[in-house]
């Protein structure tokens, strides 16, 4: 079976810079990771590919820099990666993320399931997987705890529905989104990590998908705009409170209506 | 003598508020931030916990305190800010008691003449910092402990600051010291520029991790604070072209307050925006007067330049400078998961230290199946060489003694590999109760000096048993 996995790499810190002109994120100021709720996605294909067999694709959209994330999906033992990378995508919102993810999945294979996690630590929206299906015109299924059956014609998951569960059957191919508690990821051995370096990474511009069409794609393509991003400051400080329990009390209470942690 | 006795007697020196036996005390009082204890813990095993802990406010309550358990032959401990990660600070041995010196923690005295600042040794670092800044002046020395650490601890530990190429280690920051012997004893040693009076009687405290005695107060110096700082970043293909060049960049004088290299696995994370895959990356930070500073930005800059090494501006010792301080409060949580995390810093000169930094990553990888970190930085430079900071991680199976076998044979690699080629097993964590295995090898035929010193000023041998030197 062939499966992909769609992976964002995302900020490693709370604490980004923004351009106060465009409101944008500096996405190099904060360092990068795999999205998390992508690594519990990788982790429930391996998890199919151990039962099932076949290839594990990893797809991400993203600068020079996203190779990172591929790197390190290829450390975690998926057979192939792809960036899809052109500075027309820049500025993409959920919906062109979306199509383009889904003009290169059509350029890499023809998958049976398609991997995604439920959401970024980011952006946050949720969306980009439903709308990659959409865009594809197959089935999908969000908020997936459990994968209970896979073959090759079908595939039966659990997804959490906040207070009720639900019991899906989606017809081959289809899309599911991956909660992030429902499948913890592995962590990649020192080896994998190593070997990983010298492993391909095939790279796809707009140039190798079927729409060339530079205003479906990026800004020019995204029907929402970011009016303002901002990070609450964070103030570092600790203190330690030795003492009888009671001195402790009043004095942590103190200390905290100092800072301003009690305060409505 | 039984606890119920001791501790009723200690209460009779100082008063009954400043003698702690409550379960939370004592649980935290028994370690330190030993990484294997960390991930431990969360396996079943339980630290062994002191009798008492003591608060003494005075210089004379920590002599009267330490003249009673010395006469009493009564292991004990001196606690600063618990920082330490080679369990210095653990309770081993049964009967312990604690001294907590936190309560000791006034600044004496700020001499703008002599630029120096005398503290007791409880104070704590970051409250230094903060009270000199507000005057104009700096401490330079600045661990990633700064959170935690006191003064008199990190004296103990013989620590170093992130600024450290610049401003020196705590050995050269440190001009007076006085300590209180196991007899009680108090000894002081004035504060003073330089002195030929036979050896330097400093470095008996510096370094000693509770061996010999307490120390109650520190006189160092300060500095103002820099009018100017200059950032800057290059890549560089392997560590070895960059260690290269820190080595150019010292020879020819200068001084910048930070050089760090980061190898490829520390480097694609935080600065992967800036570089190419597989690429080291080399970090500047000089600061001080303006002149000096823009002398040292051209300078550097052509020597790192004309050694190969690509400019990418100065955002990624931005990203350094923000995040310097993020590690220390991950180790929890990586204990949670189950993974075994460690930092092992070792020295050497620049003659040796490529060799250790390549054979020691060949070997983990060759040897540790259960690895799945394993990177190098260098981060504090000298003239005759620098230091390489190994950062371990691996995935033990779910008990004690698992993680313990990995443990000591990833730290037994390094160990071997760094003395192999003639390097230091410690660069500034100390010894604790965990180095002390590989240390007469350090020391050679010297260990034994080690030995007659501890003999000579503890010989009950009540204080920090199994510290530096392994309990017989």
């Amino acid at each position: 079976m062939e499966f992909m996995v769609c992976i964002k790499q995302v900020p490693d810190s709370m604490t980004i810079d923004i351009n106060p002109e465009t409101g944008s994120l500096i996405r190099e100021s904060a360092g990068a990771k795999i999205n998390p709720y992508d690594l519990s996605a990788i982790e429930a294909a391996l998890q199919v590919r151990e039962k099932t067999g076949g290839n594990i694709h990893a797809l991400t959209m993203g600068p020079k820099q996203a190779r990172f994330a591929i790197r390190e999906a290829l450390a975690l033992e998926i057979d192939n990666g792809w960036i899809v990378t052109d500075k027309s995508f820049a500025g993409s919102d959920v919906l062109a993320t979306a199509y383009t993810l889904s003009q290169a999945i059509l350029n890499i294979t023809e998958p049976d399931i398609i991997f995604c996690g439920k959401q970024s630590t980011d952006g946050d929206t949720a969306q980009v997987g439903p709308e990659i299906a959409e865009l594809l015109g197959i089935p999908h299924a969000s908020y997936v705890t459990e994968i209970n059956h896979v073959d090759k014609d079908y595939i039966i998951v659990t997804c959490n529905m906040g207070t009720y569960k639900e019991v899906l059957r989606l017809s081959t191919p289809c899309l599911v989104c991956i909660e992030m508690e429902a499948y913890t990821p592995r962590i990649s051995s020192l080896r994998n990590k190593i070997s990983s370096q010298n492993k391909a990474i095939n790279e796809l511009s707009i140039g190798n998908l079927k729409d060339k069409d530079k205003d479906n794609y990026g800004y020019k393509g995204s029907p929402t705009k970011v009016r303002k991003i901002y990070v609450p400051k964070v103030k570092r400080e600790s203190k330690i409170i030795d003492g009888d329990v009671d001195k402790i009390i009043d004095e942590l209470i103190e200390k905290l209506n100092e800072w301003g942690c009690l305060n409505e | 003598m039984t606890d119920e006795r001791l501790i009723k007697d200690l209460k009779l020196i100082v008063d009954e508020s400043q003698v702690l036996t409550d379960e939370s005390t004592l649980a935290q009082k028994s370690v330190d931030l030993y990484a294997l204890r960390l991930l431990q813990k969360h396996m079943g095993w339980k630290p062994k916990k002191p009798v008492c802990v003591v608060k003494p406010k005075t210089v004379d309550e920590v002599s009267k305190v330490l003249k009673y358990l010395n006469d009493n032959n009564v292991p004990t401990i001196p606690y600063g800010g618990g920082s330490g990660v080679l369990a210095g600070a653990e309770t081993r041995v049964d009967g312990t008691v604690v001294i907590d010196v936190s309560s000791l923690n006034s600044i004496v005295e700020l001499n703008e003449n002599n630029m120096t600042v005398t503290v007791q040794g409880g104070t704590f670092l970051k409250d230094l910092e903060s009270w000199l800044n507000e005057r104009g002046y700096i401490t330079g020395h600045y661990p990633q402990s700064i959170d935690l650490a006191q003064v008199g601890g990190l004296t103990a530990t013989r620590s170093i600051g992130q600024f450290s190429t610049k401003y020196g280690g705590i050995e050269d920051l440190v001009l007076g010291i006085e300590g209180v012997l196991p007899n009680g004893e108090i000894v002081k040693i004035k504060s003073n520029p330089r002195r030929a009076i036979g050896p330097d009687l400093r470095n008996l405290w510096i370094g000693s991790e509770g061996m010999i005695g307490i120390i109650t107060e520190i006189t160092m110096k300060v500095f103002p604070k820099p009018e100017k700082r200059w950032l800057q970043a290059y890549t560089i293909p392997t560590m070895r072209e960059g260690l290269d060049i820190i080595r150019k960049v010292m020879h020819a004088g200068y001084r910048p307050a930070v050089v760090r290299l980061h190898d490829w696995l520390e480097s694609e994370k935080p600065y992967g925006a800036f570089m190419n895959e597989g690429e080291s990356i080399l970090l500047f930070l000089c600061e001080g007067s303006k002149e000096l500073c823009d002398m040292e930005e051209t300078c550097i800059d052509s020597i790192a330049f004309s050694s190969g090494a690509k400019p990418v501006g100065p955002k990624p010792v931005e990203i350094w400078f923000k995040h310097k301080n993020d590690a220390a409060d991950e180790y929890e949580n990586y204990g949670k998961m189950g993974a075994l995390v460690d930092t092992i810093e070792i020295s050497a000169n620049w003659t040796g230290i490529v060799q250790i930094y390549e054979e020691t990553c060949q070997r983990i990888y060759n040897e540790v199946p259960e690895a799945v970190y394993f990177s190098g930085h260098s981060s504090h430079s000298y003239w005759s060489g620098t230091n390489i900071y190994f950062q371990m991680g691996a995935i033990p199976k779910k008990n004690i003694e698992d993680a313990e076998r990995i443990y000591y044979q990833m730290w037994q690699i390094v160990m071997d590999t760094t003395l192999k080629y003639g390097g230091s097993i410690g660069h500034h964590h100390g010894i604790g109760k965990h180095r002390t295995k590989w240390l007469p090898n350090e020391l050679g035929s010297s260990y034994v000096m080690m030995e007659k010193i501890k003999d000579a000023f503890d010989p009950k041998g009540i204080m920090n048993p199994g510290v530096i030197i392994q309990t017989k």
